[in-house]
């Protein structure tokens, strides 16, 4: 082993807690990286596989204007006198779907025709223990994966209870199915479209009708089909439901980046110490004649040494923890997308690659600097003590400058009239990097300032702490940009989440005009898309103490650019209170609106599609292709998908559809609201369909707690962020304490006492951490705003009123400071309890 | 403190240090006695490894000897826990290293307001005593200047004050020239002579030096770790 490489592991093995701490930052970098990557590959892998199943080898669907079509329409169809029709559906098969859960697990219930099984399991299906006629024979009949039975611990033929919204009702299992496809058709129950009509209270509907055509024989069947129906490709469907989750995805990629960036600068400030602390032996390597170029492969060696063990290290931390993110990636994608059930964690070598490529190129930069720093000195700058930080005092400048042009370029990047997600995360990213290298020489003017106060007023004590953190700005300088940034993200993703919050309980507030509603259960996402029985509303409206119904219907419908929710509502006394709306409505909206004449569309429809106020909008409906002109723009954080709204009487018109989702109940101001809601529910509960019934207030505390469950990714993002930052500050104070090591001696032997010295040292640790927390504050603020009128605009399409609450500055200020102590705990203890005789000697 | 009472008494100290192999070891001193008068100053000499170094640090309290005893005015050091210890430090020793040990971030007038502050008195209280004594070292026109701004000699002399300021019963300097030029050397030792002139301070000085030894009242050799003269004229 050539001997300069053996004084490098030396160095290393001797500075193990250093070391390990460099390696511990790569690592917690790397983890959040490739845990975020996974947890997205997975929910997206998952997605893929039940699509797959779902669509099976199906490249084209036949869907109505109204979402179903009825059984008889599909007879028809079958034997449609145009033989290019009749052929089309002989290639196929009727599906009705549903979300169900059977003993605790989510499934996808799937009614399909039994003789086109084969289309979705592939050709050899097999199914084990039981008789496939039973399916038609036997009524609540299902079939389940077998390692979903196994796992579930269900067995064959008992009674099982199976949740439908909430409705439970009972089932069986007849038999196990395995598939020669990916995912086996795990998380799907299997069962006869009647069954399934019958579980969902959907009588004689199906969803849509799969089809495997050519493209010729698409292109005829869809100039053939009635003006009511229409042929989808199938690619088309997966691509827009994939593109739903495409942006929530990119933020938490960009929230594990920021935790790598935090990385960077534990690894350059262990870089800059083990070039520190080794600046004689550099120089003396140098007189001996070894080259700038031997001295530059030696560090940047160490470098990827760590680099190398850190990544390992990360990538297993984060598989690990992979699977804990993807529950929460999924349960945020069940709440605010579509159902789906994630069982394996997909490691793809992609993901592995970005992982470590992250962690590598991270450590060559953060360890460039400190290696030309090496490489560039003369020798009799490295062996005079102190030349390194003396220059590092006058890199400070420099890198403010740089800082401060950076975070000019990065307002600017935001200030780009764009849609990008990318621009706008490399804009913020900029920011923040900008700002950071700006960290030192505030953090050098600051200390300064105090020690000057401190010298007139204060104790001998604050002085030597305030100018210990100024003359060791390199070091003390690094700790506290790596904790700013952190700090910064947990304020500035602080804000903009209590922002939101805000802005959600003030749309809450205005869209809840009513006292009760009834729902519909949702089969699809967030919206309640089912049916009310026909006869409720009647039933309910003759009810003692009802002031006024509002009626609504939501339902996908087709536009020229894709589906969309739409919801009709028959106009109440507070229709208008119920939708807020943004500045700039066509003139008399509200008459024209019950007229028919125009129609709403919420906040993320009108950026995604880039529509405004006086755009029309063309429907396919049951009368053909219909053009209706927006009148107003509305918020809408119900979904980031879109929502259209018109007047329920003209949604009848258009599409024949008299069917309720919801219903909106005002109660008289004298009646009891509870004996209302009792009877409300004994009405519902006659009905043999599953019908939600909720006070406003319950609605409004199930929103708040699924947009809470929303960002507890975030939180633990930000979380782990601070954790990386923790570990920066604590490497930065070891190091210092070591350099200090002589000096303190020098105290303690002078008659400071352990106490004394530990509280000087934690005096530094306050003054970095307060210092980082201080600018972490404006730097928050401003990637608050940020986040919400660039991120949260181009990721989902919503605005929202900003506010800047006292607690998360406050909060965010008292974590820097806290963590800053608790870092400096450790150090303080070793120098309290430092052998003073070594100590003295050491030079 | 009964008068008569010696500023230093040393008594059968023996100091083991462990090999690097951790097997074997190394004996640095072996029953080293002598006692020291108030006011007196002694040198102890040398060659290097010879155990002045450790010797002083037993001394100072900042090790503690194996076997045998040591008493800083009258205190007998080994029932000291480190709290007393740190403040027999800060009330009764003062300290000259060799390589100056000034903090960095303090300026001279604030290196030597250190060790007052650390006895109660404020750096504006102390303000007069800190003057005059950068008087006595020549130093008034730097009392602003940081250590990094002084020459070597510079340096040693805000040492030398460093140790004086709070008037302490024991000064110990270990090689106060070892890192100065001839020239220099010779001025910080009579700058010490004569500081120490109209005191009744005791003055340990460890050197290797027979030219620093030579302002000694009584000159100690040490050789392996023995005390092998205790006279002038057997100086090593």
């Amino acid at each position: 082993m050539p001997v300069l490489l053996r004084a490098s592991i030396g160095y290393l093995s001797r500075h193990r807690w250093q070391s390990a701490l460099s390696i511990l930052g790569i690592a917690l970098g790397v983890a959040v990286v490739i845990a975020v990557e996974i947890a997205n590959t997975s929910a997206l892998r998952a997605f893929d596989l039940s699509l797959e199943t779902v669509v099976g080898r199906t490249t084209h669907q036949i869907e109505s204007a109204s979402g179903q079509i009825a059984d008889a329409r599909y007879v028809e169809l079958r034997r449609h006198p145009d033989h290019t029709v009749a052929a089309a559906l002989r290639t196929g098969s009727p599906v009705i779907e549903a979300s169900v859960r059977i003993a605790g697990g989510t499934f996808q219930l799937l009614g399909v025709d039994l003789l086109s099984l084969p289309r979705f399991a592939g050709p050899s299906v097999e199914v084990t223990g039981g008789d496939l006629t039973r399916l038609l024979h036997e009524s609540r009949t299902l079939l389940l994966n077998a390692q979903d039975l196994e796992r579930l611990g269900i067995a064959l033929d008992t009674p099982l209870s199976l949740q439908h919204g909430d409705q439970t009702q009972e089932v069986r299992v007849i038999g196990a199915i395995s598939a020669n496809q990916p995912g086996g058709l795990a998380g799907f129950a299997i069962a006869d479209i009647a069954t399934v009509q019958e579980i969902t209270a959907r009588p004689a509907v199906i969803d849509r009708i799969d089809l495997t055509l050519t493209p010729t024989a698409a292109a005829t069947l869809a100039e053939r089909l009635p003006q009511d129906l229409r042929l989808v490709a199938a690619a088309q469907r997966s691509e827009s439901l994939r593109q739903m989750t495409r942006a929530f995805q990119t933020n938490l990629t960009a929230m594990s980046l920021l935790a790598v960036l935090v990385g960077g600068f534990i690894i350059y400030n262990t870089m800059t110490f083990a070039v520190v602390q080794r600046r004689q032996l550099f120089g003396s390597l140098r007189t001996l004649g070894a080259t700038r170029a031997q001295l530059f492969r030696l560090i940047m060696s160490e470098a990827m040494l760590f680099a190398c063990i850190g990544s390992a290290l990360g990538l297993a931390m984060g598989i690990l923890t992979g699977w804990g993110l993807v529950q929460l990636v999924t349960r945020t994608i069940n709440d605010l997308y579509f159902a789906l059930t994630v069982r394996e964690l997909i490691i793809a070598p992609l993901s592995i690659v970005k992982a470590v490529g992250v962690g590598l190129l991270v450590t060559i930069l953060a360890a460039l600097g400190p290696a030309l720093e090496a490489a560039g000195a003369q020798p009799r700058d490295l062996l005079r003590e102190h030349s390194l930080e003396r220059r590092g005092q006058q890199w400070v400048r420099w890198l403010g400058v740089l800082g401060i042009l950076l975070a000019a370029s990065g307002w600017g990047l935001a200030q780009i009239p764009s849609r990008s997600l990318g621009l706008g995360f490399v804009a913020i990213l900029t920011l923040i990097l900008g700002v950071s290298l700006c960290v030192p020489i505030l953090l050098r003017l600051f200390a300064g300032l105090l020690a000057r106060a401190a010298a007139v007023h204060g104790p001998l004590a604050a002085v030597l702490a305030a100018r210990g953190v100024a003359s060791s700005i390199t070091r003390t300088g690094i700790a506290a940009a790596a904790l700013t940034v952190a700090i910064s993200s947990t304020i500035g993703v602080g804000v903009m989440i209590d922002s939101f919050r805000n802005s959600l309980i003030v749309w809450l507030d205005g869209t809840l005009q009513s006292d009760l509603y009834v729902a519909a259960t949702s089969e699809t996402g967030n919206r309640a898309d089912g049916e009310l029985p026909a006869a409720l509303a009647e039933r309910l409206r003759a009810l003692d103490g009802i002031a006024e119904l509002s009626l609504a219907r939501t339902t996908r419908v087709e536009t020229r650019a894709g589906d969309v929710w739409l919801i009709g509502v028959s106009p109440s006394s507070v229709t208008a209170r119920g939708f807020a709306l943004r500045h700039g409505t066509a003139t008399d909206l509200w008459s024209r609106f019950e007229a028919g004449e125009l129609i709403l569309a919420s906040e993320p429809y009108a950026y995604h599609q880039r529509v405004n106020v006086g755009d029309h909008i063309e429907f396919f409906t049951a009368r053909g292709w219909q053009q209706l002109e927006i009148g107003g723009i509305f918020r809408d954080y119900g979904s980031d998908a879109g929502l259209l709204a018109m007047a329920r009487t003209r949604y009848i018109e258009l599409w024949d559809d008299l069917a309720i989702s919801s219903l909106g109940i005002r109660v008289q101001e004298d009646a009891d609201q509870n004996r209302v809601f009792a009877e409300v529910r004994s009405i519902t509960e006659q009905f043999d369909v599953p019908i939600q019934t909720s006070f406003n207030e319950q609605i409004r505390v199930e929103s708040l707690a699924v947009f809470d469950r929303t960002f507890a990714i975030t939180q633990v993002l930000r979380l782990l962020a601070v954790a990386v930052a923790f570990i920066g500050v604590l490497s930065a104070l070891m190091a210092l304490e070591l350099e200090r090591r002589r000096e303190h001696a020098v105290l303690r032997a002078t008659g400071m006492t352990p106490g004394e010295l530990a509280s000087l040292i934690l005096t530094q640790t306050s003054i970095v951490g307060l210092v980082a927390g201080l600018i972490a504050i404006p730097l928050g603020i401003v990637m608050a705003q940020l986040l919400i009128e660039v991120v949260n605009l181009r990721s989902f399409g919503w605005t929202m009123e900003m506010s800047i609450p006292a607690w998360p500055l406050i909060s965010g200020l008292l974590l820097a400071w806290g963590a800053a102590l608790l870092a400096g705990i450790a150090p303080a203890k070793r120098a309290a309890r430092e052998d003073l005789a070594p100590a003295l000697r050491s030079e | 403190m009964v008068p008569g009472t010696p500023a230093l008494r040393v008594h059968d100290v023996h100091k083991v240090y462990p090999e690097g192999d951790g097997k074997s070891e190394h004996r640095v001193l072996e029953g080293v006695s002598f006692d020291v008068a108030q006011g007196e100053c002694v040198a102890l000499l040398g060659r290097s490894g010879s155990g002045k170094s450790t010797l002083l640090n037993l001394l100072a309290g900042i090790d503690r000897p194996d076997q045998g005893s040591v008493e800083v005015m009258g205190q007998p050091l080994r029932r000291l826990g480190e709290p007393a210890l740190t403040l027999l430090r800060r009330r009764q020793i003062g300290f000259i290293y060799q390589f100056f040990n000034l903090i960095p971030t303090l300026s001279v007038t604030e290196n030597l307001a250190l060790p007052l502050e650390l006895n109660g008195t404020t750096l504006r209280r102390g303000l007069p005593r800190i003057h005059a004594l950068l008087e006595q070292l020549g130093l008034e026109r730097r009392a602003e200047a940081f250590p990094d701004q002084l020459s070597g000699g510079e340096q040693q002399r805000v040492a030398i004050g460093r140790a004086l300021i709070h008037e302490p019963a024991l000064v110990l300097a270990d090689e106060p020239t070892g890192n100065l030029d001839v020239e220099t050397g010779e001025q910080i030792l009579e700058l010490l002579s004569a500081l120490f002139a109209g005191r009744r301070q005791t003055l340990i000085l460890v050197t290797h030096s027979l030219t620093v030894s030579a302002i000694a009242d009584r000159v100690l050799t040490l050789e392996h770790g023995r005390l092998v003269a205790a006279d002038r004229s057997l100086a090593w």
